[in-house]
């Protein structure tokens, strides 16, 4: 099996440029304003410049894919899609930038933002998904599955990991097609807009001493979150993902330190990002990883993993693609009957589900272990996770699992989501990179989880107690196969790690 | 398990700067200040690509390698109480302290004398109090531009 390389990915983003040539001649910079309702944010007004972008091939190719992936198929009114997402993180940034416009020109000349940095955090949330594939998520796991994250992590030097669509959306905008309109915008308006800036924002990679300009689009609590919270708390329908965007968006303050100027949050502001961590962790088993949702991104995940294997697909085309395209391609290249499945609601069934508290160590659950400290136990349980980190092994359990059950590749599939055994975390383990810094009524600044019980819980405690294993079969498997499948896992699983599966896991409420 | 040379290096100066290095966000910007510093003689180091954040610069590699070297059992992480906070201090097992004896042998003279240098430098460092050296990567990591 080809290994995509970093070159392949760049001729991919070469080919997807000359398509947005194709199909706009050059975009003159349209003189029109008007004024867009979205059932999020009301009623607001667009200038040139907003249309400009949101007229871009790129942009307009996000209508047709679906903001979350297979999630209609259990909340039917699920229906967004990626473009007015975009239109609302944009308007959630522009909505920021003003909160700190006002804050702080009169108070530090310093940090006075003008209308170009504006600009710049709003083209930055219009192109941040641009480089989403068909089905949002559910079509990136095959990409980190072959590790081309890593694989452009080196070659663009980033000190960080990203998810594919990240990095393909940088790329995206750093094309001459996206630069070229920036440039051109520049101009016309009389702004000083910096197209690097812009591109580097879309990974939370600061530029200069501005560094909230990317903290807006890229961190902790930031205007990519508060968008897909409340707009997937609307359209599923789930009352959970409910953000006071009100009060949050004029909590954000800016934050001196050395000659860098930070995004931060004000302490008055605690309870409302406590809230908006609340939301996001409630969400996530609710709509996210629902375990249909994940059952058909599994499905998607080996197809696209078995046609890219026998030569059938190239992967990279999938940056052209929306989501009606590759049902069709599917089609095309005999996966026909996987097809309909996704159209028809055809979904394997779910037949295990694997939480920490189902794994034993000579009786005792080793989530009990874990938070009792259990050193041993802590150390085993990083090890079983840097196995299945790797998507080989994971096939590899699988085929193992088919072989013993008789039956055929794809019946039986496994989804192991990253750090699956999570382990509870201590203080210090928690990352502060990975948080906004609070401001305090005193005037220093302090680390969120030490402010909150609610955030220090959720980030110490709740993967581990939330994250889980699932096992589906095709749907049309008969019971004794499904008991045959239950029992090999069990088998294997128990046989490679030493550990027991709870006799409970062999047993389905509804299978 | 094997280790790649960046392992081996970082190994090599907790060796031979016969420390218990405290806490993790100090070993971060330990790491930072000596590949600041010596990474033009020292090429491994330019495997650990570190950002700045509010907190100071910081690697995301480099977090990834010390996880992966407490779960094999290489750097065992010691719990400490300091005031209202757990810190993890950490030290070599036996035997990543001969893997790092045995990378240092087969070093050419001019090496083993930079890690020394490196060492000691992580030595006086580790004995600093943790603001300081916060304070000094930041100063670092903004000069250079990071």
């Amino acid at each position: 099996m080809r290994q995509i390389s970093f070159s392949d990915i760049e001729k991919a983003v070469k080919d997807v440029e000359r398509g947005w040539t194709l199909q706009s001649a050059k975009v003159p910079l349209r003189n029109k304003k008007g004024y867009l309702r979205d059932p999020i944010h009301g009623y607001h007004a667009l200038s040139s410049i907003d249309f400009t972008f949101l007229d871009l091939p790129p942009l307009q190719r996000l209508r047709y894919i679906s903001h979350l992936g297979f999630v209609d198929k259990i909340y039917p009114g699920a229906n967004h899609t990626r473009f007015e997402h975009s239109i609302g993180v944009a308007a959630v940034a522009e909505r920021i930038m003003k909160t700190l416009s006002e804050k702080h020109k009169s108070i530090t000349p310093r940090l006075a933002i003008d209308e170009s940095e504006i600009w710049t955090a709003k083209i930055a949330g219009y192109l941040h998904d641009i480089g989403h594939l068909p089905f949002s998520h559910a079509s990136e796991a095959i990409f980190e599955a072959l590790d081309i994250p890593k694989i452009a992590n080196v070659a663009l030097e980033l000190g960080d990991t990203y998810a594919p669509h990240e990095l393909f959306s940088y790329l995206m905008a750093k094309t001459e097609f996206i630069q070229e309109r920036i440039s051109t915008v520049s101009k016309q308006k009389r702004l000083s807009l910096d197209a690097q800036q812009i591109s580097k924002a879309i990974l939370g990679i600061p530029k200069g001493e501005k560094r909230y300009l990317s903290d807006i689009i890229h961190s902790s609590i930031d205007a990519d979150r508060i968008d897909y919270l409340l707009r997937d708390g609307y359209y599923t329908g789930v009352p959970h993902g409910h953000v006071d965007i009100d009060h949050l968006a004029r909590s954000f303050c800016a934050i001196e330190r050395g000659k860098s100027i930070w995004l931060g949050i004000e302490e008055r502001g605690l309870e409302a990002v406590e809230a908006l961590y609340s939301s996001r962790d409630v969400m996530y088993p609710t709509v996210y990883l629902h375990h249909t949702s994940r059952i058909a991104e599994a499905m998607l995940k080996h197809t696209l993993f078995f046609a890219h294997r026998d030569g059938k697909i190239n992967l990279l085309n999938l940056l052209c693609m929306n989501d009606a395209q590759l049902m069709a391609k599917l089609g095309e290249i005999g996966y026909r009957d996987i097809a309909d499945r996704f159209l028809f609601r055809r979904f394997h069934k779910r037949i295990m589900l694997i939480r920490a508290r189902d794994i034993e160590c000579k009786g005792k659950a080793i989530d009990e272990l874990l938070r009792k400290g259990n050193e041993n136990i802590k150390k085993s349980v990083g090890r079983i996770n840097e196995y299945f980190s790797s998507w080989k092994h994971v096939v590899d359990l699988e085929t193992e699992i088919i072989s013993k059950s008789k039956l055929k590749e794809g019946q039986v599939l496994i989804d192991i989501p990253k750090n699956f055994i999570g382990l509870p975390k201590t203080e210090e383990e928690l990352d502060p990179e990975d948080y906004l810094p609070v401001r305090l009524r005193r005037g220093d600044s302090e680390k969120i989880w030490r402010l909150s019980p609610i955030i220090y819980g959720i980030e110490t405690l709740s993967k581990s107690m939330r994250s889980c294993v699932i096992v589906a079969a095709d749907s049309s498997l008969k019971k004794e196969s499904i008991e045959q499948v239950r029992r090999a896992f069990k088998q294997e699983f128990e046989g490679r790690f030493n550990l027991d599966l709870a006799s409970s896991t062999l047993f389905e409420r509804n299978a | 398990m094997s280790h790649d040379n960046t392992e081996k290096l970082v190994l090599s100066l907790v060796y031979r700067s016969k420390s218990k290095i405290a806490g993790k966000t100090k070993f971060q910007k330990i790491m930072y200040i000596l590949k600041s510093e010596h990474q033009d003689r020292m090429p491994e180091l330019k495997n650990l690509r570190f950002r700045l954040h509010y907190y100071g610069p910081f690697s995301r590699s480099f977090d990834d390698m010390l996880t992966r070297l407490t779960l094999h059992g290489d750097l065992f992480a010691e719990k400490k109480e300091v005031v209202d906070f757990l810190r993890n201090d950490y030290t070599l097992s036996a035997r990543a302290k001969l893997e790092a004896r045995k990378f240092y042998a087969r070093e050419d003279p001019l090496r083993r004398e930079l890690i020394d240098r490196m060492a000691e430098e992580m030595k006086r460092l580790n004995q600093e109090p943790l603001q300081d050296v916060i304070s000094k990567a930041y100063r670092i990591a903004e000069d250079k531009g990071l």
